[in-house]
This record gives C-alpha cells, structure tokens and sequence, in this order.
C-alpha cells in the first residue's frame, strides 16, 4: 500500500515538474509581450502629451478660428437702490 | 613483493598524487571562477531598468516624462552579414540627425558617413564579442533595423526624457545625463536637486535557464524588484508659465536686453508658480548649448538690487517705529556728502521735507539716507538678515548661491546710505521675491518652494513653511499702501492698470564691473504684487542690459503690468472699480 501511494506520489511529482519546467517557454514569451505593452503604452503616453501640450492646442486653435483675447470688459452690477446712499 | 606489484602501486600512488593535485587545483585555486562559469551557464541575470519619475504641473501635465529608446548592439559570434554592406545600411537608419533643420545635403552626408565609419570599425573588432552600435534609438529606427533581419544584432531598452513643452521651464527643470558610470543622473534645477527620488533603482532578476536559454520555473529564482522613481508635483501652472515666457520672450526683443527673468511666487505658501530666464536652453539637446546656460539665474546670479531694496529698508524703519508714511525728510533738499561721496537723487531733482510714504514714490535716495541714519545700522542688518537677504532662501533647486552680507560692525557711514537705496548690496532674484513676498503675506516670510506634493508608493506633500514673522501685520499693511502709492502716482504710473490695486517698486541698477559702475550699462527690475489687498501673486521681473531705455519705468513696469493685466484675467480677478 505505502510503496503504491509512494510510486503514485512520486509519478505526479515528475508529471508536474516536467509540465512546469516545460512552461519556461511560455514565461518568456509572457514577459517579452509584458517589455512590449510597457513600451507601447509608454509611447501612447508620450502621443497623448504631445497632443495635450500647450503648442499643439494653440496650434489647433488657430486652425479653429480661435483668437487670443484682446481686449476684455468688465460689467459691475449696479447696488441696490435700497443701499445706495 | 614482486616488482610487477610495486610497479603497480607506484602507479596508482602517482596517479592518486595528479588526481588530488588536479582537485585542490579546481576545488581551491579555480573553485570560485569555476562555480562561476557553471552559474552563468545555467543562470541568467536580467537587469530590470526602472522609470525615473515625471515632474508634473499643479494642472496634472505631466512637464517631463519618458519615452521608449533603445541601445542597439551587435553579438558579433552570431553576426555573419558582410561588414561593409551592413554598416552601409545600417548608418542610413542610425546616423545622427544634424543639428539644423536647414543642413545642407553635404552635411547630412556627412554624418551617414561618420556613422558607417564608425559602425563598420565596430563590427570588425576582433576582440570583443559584443559591441554598441547606437543609443537612444527611436521605436521607428529600431522597427527599420530589425525589418533589415541581419542576425546577431539586438536591443537593449533605454528610456530618455520627454518633453511636451519643449523648453518650457529649462531653467527649472535641469536636465538629465549620465554620470561617470554611465547612469541616469540630474543636473541642476529640480532634476539635480531630486535626483535620488526621481531616478528609481534598477531591478535584478537571477533564473536558471534551460540549454536553449529559457527560463525553468522550478529552478533557483532570485534578485529584486525594480523601483521606478518618484514623481514630482510642482506649484508651477503651466498657462501661467507660458504667459510669462511668451511676454518676456517679446520684451527682451522690444527693449534690446541682453537676458531677462521673471519669477512668480503664491505669497502665502511661497510656491514658485512661473520661473523664466532668456536665453535659454532645450534640455532634451543639452549638449548642444553652452554650459553658462545651464544654471537658473533667478537662483544662481546675483545683482545689486536698486532702487527695489527701498521697500525692504522701510518696512524694517516702519516696523521699528523711527519713522511714519507721514515722517517729513529734514535732509532732502539737496545733494548729501558723506566723506568724499555725494549722493543724489537719480533724476537731480530734490524733494525738501517730503514723507516716508513720498520718498518711495519719487525714489529718493537722500531720502533713504534719511530713513537708513532713523534705523541705524545695526537694526538695519538685523531686519535685512530677517527678509533673508544673505541667507540661502532654502529653494529646491540645485543651483542656489547666496551672496553674503556685509556685517553691520564692518559697515561704515557710506555703506549705511549706499544700502539703503540698494547699492553696494547684492541679492539673488528668488531672495529678493521672497522677501517683498513677506510683505504680501502679513509680514510673515515663506521658504520659496517649486515641488507641492512627492508622489510614489507613499505621497509625501510638502507642506508650505513659515520661516519666521519678519515685520508685524500691521506694518506690511502700512508698507502695502506705500507701494501702492509708488505705482499709482510714481515715475511707472502710465503703466498702471485701470481699477487694480497694485503693490510694487521699480529698480534700476548700474552694472558693476571691475569695482565700478558702468555708465551705460543697467539692469532694471520691477517688483510688486496683486491684487494689493489680497495677493494672488507676488513677481520679480528682471531686464539685463535693455537698449531702448536704462530705466525700469520705461522697460521692467511696463513687462510686469503686461503680464498682471494677463493674470487678472486668467485668475478671473475683477478689478475694484
């Protein structure tokens, strides 16, 4: 019985050892797919800046219409009648 | 015992003799350079590079980022392609941009040339086994090598700043190189400064591997993680910033002036919210600049104040109580001599028995004498000492100087009168900003700061801090409205702004050279804050050297109000009236 159990256990050992050791191929496949979407979405990151900066919504602005203020007007709420002296 | 048996034992006693020699030979001498090669045979190690940290506006733009680069290099055991034909097409790809946009073809040949040269020598070394083609190559160059599918040539990721804003900031910011080991490291502004919490720590992974090179899952698994650095948030707004960059951009043009800065602080917190210096650099292209570029002059260059120093000097006699905005000059009505100088007025007009509050409207230096000989030296020293003038203001930036001053023991008459309209005392722009700014904030004098917030696996905020209450609240109110009346009926009124309550000084200042001044030669500078009854801001605007006119009035007012009048309006501040 022992020995049965002892050759059970020692057979799923080396079943799961190989099936593990076997799985170093698809590791570094995972981690060279992780190097690439650390460097994709980095680079979409420094899309997303380019297009975010300051020169390219003026630039888009322009391209709009958009003109840069001039001259600005300021309205004053007249006081109250009641307060008024 | 035959001779065949003693034959034989000899035999097996030298072959036992070789055998243990041959033994302590790879166990003790070799053990460790053996153990080695075996290691490396079945290990591997992989160097996990870390992300240096963002430097990030208060509006959550990210100012300085990374983006993808890649070293490539050549195993040349594996690299059998014929050199030159290789190294042609390779220099088409990895051959430097020229500096120009308007090269002429020459020169760009030129440069596809050199790289050939220079690849075609490399992947002929015999001596080594691997060797650098070229650094911080772009994805789209890196794509353009692999498609040419030569073996034995591979990548190794790089990672180099970025920068959206192009030069916006430089001065601020510094920028990154390499030390003598070849790492990352931060020079100047706030990347030499926060250089260990930006640049991370590189992780190690150790694995075993199988024949073909892969890794085994059940093998020995070691080394640590990487440690990306931490972002910075700084006060810095970036629309203000362009604002400004764009106003002094214009202005140093309009007024000829050598260079020019502008500094803008928050007075309650002290937080830098603008900081530009012209000329300046692209820290993306640093090498391509001169290296006296390199440095913040707001922090590093030191100049003598002027006539901006007034207001420090009677805000110190206000405070002390020697003197009232209504004290009347018993001194002013005309040129003063003190040993073999004469002071006098920068306009050779003279003001007999004019006010405190008037002495600062006119700019009166006999009239500063007047307020400089109330307070005494001692008392004088002790409150410039207070304002932080010949301290270091403690700013987050690499570069700060601090130029010293003189000690009131060794002061003499001359140099009482000379420092009380400016002279012969010298500041940093960031120290004289941050004093006027103790002014706006009640008397209470902030440390200036450019980072707000440390972002990483724990967000430190830097709280702002008080360095100590210089003048009492009472006295920066009074001061306030002096400074109020030197804009509104001062030499700069034509360039106040209709219904805004603006605190400020005007300041021109010769240049000294060589223990003289020169007579041509002036920086002019405007320093003040708004709106007067509850500052927004508080800026140092500083002209070098204009051409079109030597005075403040007529160059460094007119760009400070300009870029007020812009301010008001991006803070949404309506005027009073």
């Amino acid at each position: 019985m022992i020995i049965t159990v002892s050759l059970a256990l020692g057979l799923a050992n080396i079943i799961v050892s190989n099936m593990v050791a076997t799985s170093g191929q698809r590791l570094q496949e995972l981690e060279e797919k992780s190097a690439q979407l650390n460097s994709e979405n980095q680079e979409l990151a420094r899309i997303i800046s380019e297009r975010k900066s300051l020169t390219a919504v003026e630039e888009k602005a322009e391209k709009l219409g958009l003109v840069p203020i001039s001259e600005t007007m300021n309205l004053l709420t007249p006081e109250p009648l009641a307060q008024a002296p | 015992m035959t001779d065949r048996i003693r034959f034989t034992l000899t035999l097996f006693l030298f072959f036992g003799v070789v055998i243990t020699l041959r033994l302590f030979y790879w166990q003790i001498i070799s053990g460790s350079e053996l153990a080695a090669l075996a290691d490396s045979q079945h290990s591997s190690l992989i160097q996990v590079p870390s992300q240096r940290g963002k430097i990030i506006t208060s509006d959550g733009f990210s100012l300085v980022s990374n983006q993808p680069a890649y070293l490539t290099y050549a195993y040349l055991p594996q690299f059998t392609e014929d050199i030159d034909k290789a190294a042609f097409k390779l220099a088409q790809i990895l051959a430097p941009e020229p500096e120009s946009t308007t090269a002429s073809a020459k020169l760009t040949r030129q440069l596809i040339e050199n790289t050939e040269a220079t690849i075609a020598s490399r992947l002929a070394n015999q001596n080594v086994a691997w060797t650098p083609l070229a650094r911080k190559i772009t994805p789209e160059q890196k794509a353009q090598v692999e498609a040419l599918g030569y073996s034995g040539i591979g990548f190794e990721n790089e990672s180099i700043r970025f920068y959206p804003e192009a030069s916006m900031s430089a001065h601020l910011l510094g920028f990154v190189g390499s030390d003598q080991n070849g790492l990352a490291q931060g020079y100047f502004g706030l990347e030499g400064f926060y250089n260990l919490e930006l640049r991370g720590r590189a992780g190690i992974i150790r694995q075993e591997k199988d024949a073909t090179g892969k890794p085994i899952l059940v093998g020995g698994f070691g080394g640590f993680e990487s440690k990306n650095g931490r972002n910075l948030v700084l006060y810095l707004d970036r629309s203000v910033q362009r604002i400004v960059e764009a106003a002094l951009e214009e202005a140093i043009k309009r007024y000829g002036a050598k260079s020019g800065e502008v500094l803008i602080m928050e007075p309650a917190t002290g937080g830098i919210i603008a900081s530009a210096s012209f000329p300046h650099y692209d820290p993306s292209d640093f090498s391509k600049f001169d290296n006296s570029l390199f440095k913040n002059p707001a922090v590093a260059d030191s100049y003598e104040p002027g006539s901006t120093f007034k207001v420090l000097v009677v805000a110190a006699a206000l405070d002390e109580g020697v003197v009232e905005p209504d004290t009347k000059c018993d001194i002013c009505e005309g040129p003063l001599t003190i040993g073999e100088y004469t002071i006098s007025t920068w306009n050779q007009k003279y003001n007999p028995g004019i006010t405190t509050t008037e002495i600062i409207q006119y700019s009166d230096n006999v009239g500063m004498v007047f307020v400089g000989r109330k307070i005494g030296k001692e008392k004088l020293h002790q409150y410039l000492t207070n304002f932080g003038i010949g301290q270091p203001t403690g700013i987050d930036l690499e570069e700060e100087t601090t130029p010293q001053l003189r000690p009131w023991e060794k002061w003499g008459d001359i140099h009482l009168a000379t420092t009380s309209f400016g002279q012969g005392v010298a500041v940093t722009g960031v120290q004289m900003l941050t004093a006027v700014s103790a002014i706006a904030n009640g008397g209470k004098l902030m440390q200036p700061q450019v980072v707000h917030e440390i972002q990483g696996a724990t967000t430190v905020s830097l709280n702002s801090k008080q360095v100590r209450q210089v003048i009492s609240p009472e006295t920066a109110e009074e001061m306030t409205r002096i400074m109020v009346n030197a804009v509104t009926n001062g030499e700069a009124q034509w360039t106040k702004i209709k219904g805004y309550q603006i605190a400020g000084k005007t300041g021109t200042a010769q240049v000294a050279i060589a223990g003289n001044y020169d007579e041509e030669k002036t920086i002019a500078s405007f320093v003040g804050f708004a709106p007067a009854d509850k500052p927004k801001f508080a800026m140092l605007v500083k002209l070098r050297e204009p051409t079109t006119s030597p005075w403040a009035a007529e160059t460094a007012a007119p760009l400070w109000t300009s870029i007020a009048r812009k301010l008001f309006l991006y803070y949404g501040i309506p005027p009073d009236s």
